[in-house]
């Protein structure tokens, strides 16, 4: 960026400070005068959202971390502590858990938001790459927080992905024991987690802040997907998206706290009120509703046999395995995948269809991803598994060839003046 | 699991005694008072803190409904203005 010519603060304190280290020059030049396209609808709150709840997630994970014991012999009765005796501590526990579910719909929201109004496309990739990588670290982070109270359900969700590392062939059984610290989840394993639980958040903060320093280079992309032109096109960033961004916020947090005083234990999973068993497996072991489509996924691949035989090529658990990531790997791989030039699906009526089928497909994941893998369930799994792939890797590439977009508008400006 | 349970046995302690049914007999109405205390007793078990959550709650949420509308106004008014 060219620098500009510097204009002076009239407060001589702030002036001061801004001569030595330009914080007030950064808040001014970089978000208040701003230009942000003038169009932007509410699904542009979700980033500010997003990085509010990492706010409130950080905050409130310390808190918990101070009356938290990370021994097997302890964790669970350390956490009924904090819910019992405590000051606020089960204000602090409703927060912290109904945040990691608040967080994924949120991110969830942000990310289909950038899917239907292509902004991954060029030149936002390396914005998008950052993003997943977020997405990545966040799943990462909450499946360790969930194994931290020591429950049923904690403990046999982390047996069950460590199980899964184990069809890795070659490398998957010394992977494991490296991952857990011996060759079962126990007290290596959950002090490992509470340790990189801690980390992990701060890790995000560092690439949201790459993140975000990305999207103020690129600019933000707008509900149209075409470029601004003209300073018609563009208003400061404050006070019109300063005052949204915090209009968005006061409802998010009304949500927010309508469950967690009235129903804190809406997304707690039927056997986390019951301490870890190793020697008694729950009947069901059903991860929280956020990993619920790359749970179907997982769970819907087959034994991969050559034809005719009976010689397996890639055991059902492998191929789960390959299927999860193989779905992720894909997302880190769509900005390639999609060459269209066109970026915003108002324009693309073929891809705007396919954006809701692809909705479609993944809720049925979710749908899917909570009941018995038998019967009607299984072949779903197995269509939507599919379906997933076939939207991503075959779909997107062709559509150029056979889609005609709809002419784009020649300005932010007219197009918001119609 | 336990709120389930506890406001189950508070329903059979608040449930009418059926017509035509004996006349407590003194000892069935001592029972019955300590019976009434049961669910009580389990409701403060599963959630000793019940009550200040929902109290809490509820001035929390009275406050963020004023402060919503407030910052709509604001909002609306940012809009407002001629760019």
């Amino acid at each position: 960026m060219p620098a500009a010519p510097r204009v002076p603060f009239k407060n001589p304190v702030v002036e001061w400070v801004d001569v030595r280290l330009p914080l007030f020059s950064l808040w001014r030049d970089r978000y208040a005068m701003m230009p942000v396209p003038r169009n932007l609808n509410g699904w542009w709150v979700s980033g500010a959202l997003a990085l509010f709840t990492l706010a409130v997630m950080i905050v409130s994970g310390v808190f918990l971390a101070m009356h938290y014991t990370p021994t097997t012999a302890q964790a669970f009765a350390s956490v009924e502590r904090t819910m019992r005796e405590v000051n606020w501590g089960w204000l602090l526990r409703a927060v912290h858990m109904n945040g990691a579910s608040l967080f994924f719909a949120i991110v969830y929201a942000h990310i289909l938001r950038s899917v239907y109004y292509g902004s991954y496309k060029r030149p936002r990739e390396l914005l998008w790459l950052l993003g997943v990588v977020l997405f990545l670290l966040m799943m990462a982070t909450a499946f360790m927080g969930s194994v931290l109270p020591w429950s049923q359900t904690g403990y046999w969700s982390a047996t069950v992905v460590a199980n899964l590392f184990r069809a890795i062939p070659f490398v998957g059984e010394p992977l494991v024991t490296w991952l857990i610290g011996g060759p079962e989840v126990g007290e290596a394993t959950l002090r490992r987690f509470f340790a990189l639980h801690y980390l992990l958040p701060f890790a995000m903060i560092g690439v949201a802040f790459l993140h975000v320093a990305a999207q103020h280079v690129a600019g933000a992309n707008n509900p149209l997907g075409i470029d601004p032109k003209s300073p018609q096109d563009t208003v400061p960033f404050h006070p019109r998206y300063t005052s949204r961004d915090l209009f968005g916020l006061a409802v998010f947090v009304l949500v927010f706290a309508a469950i967690v005083f009235f129903a804190p234990a809406a997304f707690v999973a039927p056997a986390s009120d019951i301490p870890a068993d190793p020697m008694t497996t729950p009947d069901v072991i059903v991860p929280a509703w956020y990993f619920l489509p790359f749970f179907a996924m997982l769970r819907s691949v087959g034994d991969l046999v050559v034809p005719f035989t009976a010689i397996v090529l890639i055991p059902a658990q492998l191929g789960g395995v390959l299927a999860l990531f193989g779905a992720l790997l894909t997302l880190l791989l769509l900005p390639w995948l999609d060459r269209s030039p066109v970026r915003s699906a108002v324009f693309r009526p073929l891809y705007k269809k396919l954006f809701w089928l692809l909705v479609l497909d993944l809720a049925l994941l979710g749908y899917v991803g909570a009941q018995e893998p038998e019967g009607l369930c299984r072949l779903l799994g197995r269509l939507a598994t599919a379906y997933y792939f076939l939207h991503f890797l075959i779909f997107l590439p062709l559509l150029p060839r056979i889609e005609k977009p709809q002419p784009l508008p020649s300005s932010i400006a007219e197009a918001v003046r119609e | 699991m336990k709120r389930t349970a506890a406001l189950l046995l508070l329903a059979l302690a608040l449930a009418p005694i059926p017509a035509g049914a004996s006349a407590p007999s003194p000892t069935t109405a001592v029972h019955e008072a300590e019976a009434a205390q049961a669910p009580l007793s389990l409701l403060w078990d599963a959630e000793p803190l019940q009550a200040t959550r929902l109290r809490t709650g509820a001035g929390v949420l009275a406050f963020l409904a004023v402060f919503a509308v407030l910052l709509y106004i604001l909002q609306r008014r940012a809009w407002a203005k001629r760019s």
